[in-house]
């Protein structure tokens, strides 16, 4: 008789543990869970609620940057791609929702000298201290640009040969190829300011990784870093003077894969994503599509999937192979698989829609194999031995390494992207190698491509690189790009012009120069115009902007977002 | 010789009959060129019965050609490993001495490393080829089944009849290769045929992780790109179920084929 007691007793025990557990499942509503502790946990981040006080109490970010407390102060990591929203280092410049460069710290400018020297007022008279409570001085910003240049060997200000401090607020830049423009462009976003008072006595900055690195003079201060869980957490610094600042903390946590982030972003778990020029893959947007209170978060990209000619190897030095493989692809399919349902056929200009100057004169790119091969056929590429692959014109066997870039956590569509290309050459006669120890060798890629010895090359131009430097500069054979091989004569002429432009108009009409030479002499092919999805939640808050190709987490969210009222 | 082999075996037979014949009747059953490009993402249809992939490739026809990548990793494997592992477990077991330490501290070196993270990282450093890969799956795979053997020799070798071979003066190779091994049929068929189903999951596992031979139709190979292109994420369960489901399948098929190595219970009076 003991024994179906017991079974009974242990049967109520471990009902009332399950129910237990279910009740508490059931209470994890992301609106009523998670309170807002300032302290570092190891516990996943919990969803916020809003203060009453009209402000966002704690918003929750989700990233797919690593965080990795001994290399804080890189660019690479979650901490330093946040400041790219003029967050916690404080930048010089931001840009808004038309790409248009606005004022941070640094508050006016003006160009001088014929674009040699820029004038530069910095808002060192506003109150604003670095966050360990040392007041932020013109010292800083002239301590930075010498920093960049001579120490860290970053290449944002390398245009400015020496700066000169007009007075408290003021700086001049000089500069050296009347690059004014250029550094403004270049810099705007990605510039931060350095603490003098710290970074100067540093033996290797470059290596500096202590949790003083982490010190700047933005809105938002980091108080706490959990390399366990993954997770930064930030507040807001006291009377902040550029603007009310709307949202009180923030915790950035980081995700192994965009897969993962989508589902926190599904349960609740964290209310936006940044992922700077890496948006969701829009094939990815069916898992999201029915989530309530999840909006995909739609913009154009001016990111771009584009393949690059190696103009040091044959046959790709050639603008007739050049046409022929310009001829020969599928775009339909390349716009599908890399870009889904939104994916557009691209334009012979390279340029998407979304870009600065987008040339919508250029045609459209088409597939016309009977085209590529009658054009392989006039320049010489037949096929002599009768093996189904055609030979050069000189007829030595002809087979063209197709590489694509190294990337871990896009691998996949890089494969897919290389065995389209791959295909179809073969179907027009050339015959391709898919560099397999590229895919497997990071450093091998590397070498091949800082040799420019790549004959098809598959890259991104990130949405960073297009805002300014142009989809273009990967093709471009000079330090600044370090992987282009394009040695074209008016593509470099106008290239460098584009880099000199004075202003805007300047800047826009050799960029359409450019976009121009990319059609008549195909220094590359544009795979896809495609779209950004940067999704977030609308169930707690208010206020969102989304930036066409950067998403709702960017320089304005900061002062824009509200909770949400009833 | 089927028809007295339990219900169980047969089954096994069957199932690895119809993966072979799928394996070998490819070009004649696939109703597509599995590496004929398409429209993507289609779901199940009567064109694509299994729908497309990523870049339009059906998925049924690359499950079909699937099989020969898998069926021929695994089978070169499990021979390799059991022959292997068979020869160095009945020398060491067999002739002992210095043979057996040296035999026996290289198996015990063999089963302490981890065998999945040594074979990605051999594959990683070699080439990728089908090669390759087999001989990454076999590097370490051999252990288990020389330790096993060895065992069975050392209760073989003490067996009167052995003796009696030892006393009429036959060579030790003529009776390791007449007397111990058809005495050993049982074990190394259980071996090789579970080998078999083992090296299948290592290769799945490898190109699931990308480490496979690119291009090449493998069930893991499938898994990969329905895992790394969002199929699972978007519930696309025609693209990533029937691999799982053919893997499991040929497993199974190898496991309940392994019952036909085991000898019948003996009947008490």
């Amino acid at each position: 008789m003991k024994q179906p007691v017991f079974r009974r007793l242990t049967a109520l025990l471990l009902a009332g543990a399950m129910a237990l557990s279910m009740t508490a499942c059931s209470t994890a509503d992301p609106t009523l869970d998670g309170s807002s502790s300032p302290e570092p946990s190891s516990q996943p981040v919990s969803a916020g609620e809003p203060a009453e006080d009209g402000k966002v109490a704690e918003l929750k970010i989700g990233i797919c940057k690593e965080i990795e407390p001994r290399s804080m102060a890189s660019e690479s990591g979650s901490f330093g791609r946040m400041n790219y929203n003029g967050f916690c280092a404080g930048t010089w410049m931001v840009r808004d929702e038309n790409n248009d460069i606005q004022p941070y710290l640094m508050t006016s400018w003006e160009i001088l000298d014929d674009g040699n020297t820029i004038r530069a007022t910095f808002a060192t008279d506003k109150g604003i201290t670095w966050h360990d409570g040392v007041p932020f001085t013109i010292e800083d910003v002239i301590f930075t640009v010498d920093l960049m240049n001579n120490t860290l060997n970053s290449g944002y200000l390398s245009k400015i040969t020496s700066a000169e401090k007009v007075d408290d607020t003021t700086v001049d830049f000089h500069l050296a190829d009347r690059a004014s423009y250029f550094t403004l462009g270049n810099s705007a976003v990605f510039v931060r300011v350095y603490p003098k008072h710290i970074w100067e006595n540093l033996e290797n900055p470059a290596e500096f990784s202590g949790p003083e690195a982490t010190i700047g003079c933005g809105p938002y201060k980091l108080v706490s870093v959990d390399e366990d869980a993954q997770t930064l957490h930030y507040e807001a610094v006291d009377n902040w003077p550029l603007g009310e600042l709307t949202v009180e903390k923030v915790a950035v946590r980081t995700y192994d894969s965009q897969d993962a982030l989508v589902m926190a972003l599904c349960t609740g778990e964290v209310d936006a994503m940044y992922d700077y020029s890496n948006p969701i893959s829009p094939t990815m947007l069916p898992s999201i599509s029915n989530v309530e209170n999840l909006d995909p978060g739609k913009g154009m990209n001016m990111g771009l999937f584009e393949i690059l000619f190696g103009f040091n190897k044959e046959p790709t030095n050639d603008l007739a192979f050049r046409k022929a493989v310009r001829y020969s692809l599928n775009y339909s399919l390349l716009a599908t698989t890399i870009g889904g349902e939104d994916g557009q056929i691209p334009g012979e200009g390279i340029v998407s829609p979304a870009g600065t100057a987008y040339d919508d004169t250029l045609p459209r790119l088409v597939q016309d194999q009977e085209k590529a091969k009658a054009i392989l056929e006039e320049a010489g590429y037949k096929d002599v031995d009768g093996d189904g692959y055609r030979e050069k014109p000189d007829g030595s066997p002809m087979d063209v390494l197709v590489t694509p870039q190294n990337n871990k956590t896009k691998a996949a569509l890089y494969q897919r992207i290389a065995e389209i290309l791959i295909q179809n050459l073969d179907e027009v006669g050339i015959k391709c190698t898919l560099d397999e120890e590229s895919i497997r060798n990071a450093d091998h890629e590397q070498q091949l491509r800082n040799d420019g010895a790549y004959e098809i090359y598959i890259c991104y131009a990130t949405q960073g690189v297009s805002f300014y430097k142009t989809p273009f500069l990967y093709m471009f054979d000079n330090d600044l790009s370090m992987w282009g091989t394009c040695d074209l004569e008016n593509f470099d002429a106008a290239y460098n012009n584009m880099l000199n432009a004075q202003g805007p108009e300047d800047y826009a009409q050799y960029v359409k120069e450019l976009q121009k030479i990319a059609s008549e002499d195909v220094v590359g092919i544009a795979l896809c115009w495609d779209t950004a999805y940067y999704p977030y939640r609308t169930d707690k808050y208010e206020g969102w902007q989304n930036f066409p190709g950067w998403g709702v987490i960017n320089c304005k969210t900061w002062y824009s977002l509200r909770p949400k009222t009833a | 010789m089927l028809r007295n082999q339990p219900f169980a075996v047969k089954l096994g037979v069957g199932i690895l009959a119809v993966v072979l014949a799928v394996g070998i009747l490819a070009p004649v059953l696939a109703p597509h060129d599995p590496y004929q490009m398409g429209i993507p993402y289609l779901r199940p249809c009567a064109d694509h019965l299994l729908g497309t992939n990523d870049v339009g490739q059906d998925i049924l026809s690359e499950l079909i050609y699937g099989a020969r990548v898998s069926l021929i990793i695994g089978v070169v494997s499990a021979l390799v490993v059991t022959i292997v592992g068979t020869a160095v477990g009945m020398l060491a077991g067999y002739l002992g001495g210095w043979w057996d330490r040296v035999l026996m501290e290289i198996t015990a070196v063999a089963q302490a490393i981890p065998s999945l993270p040594v074979t990605i990282v051999l594959v990683a450093f070699l080439s990728a080829s089908l090669w390759n890969i087999i001989i990454a799956i076999c590097i370490t795979a051999w252990s288990g089944t020389a330790r096993i053997i060895r065992s069975r020799v050392l209760q073989l070798r003490e067996l009167p009849f052995i003796k009696i071979e030892q006393t009429m003066g036959a060579s030790r190779w003529y009776i390791m290769v007449r007397h111990i091994l058809p005495n050993l049929w049982d074990i190394v068929f259980i071996r090789g045929v579970l080998s078999v189903g083992s090296a299948m999951l290592t290769e799945a596992s490898l190109s699931f992780l990308g480490l496979g031979v690119i291009g090449q139709k493998s069930w893991g190979g499938i898994l990969h790109y329905a895992f790394f292109r969002n199929g699972i994420i978007n519930g696309y369960w025609w693209w990533y179920l029937p691999p799982i489901f053919c893997i499991s399948l040929s497993v199974l098929g190898f496991m309940l084929l392994s019952y036909g190595g085991q000898r019948p219970p003996e009947r008490r009076n």
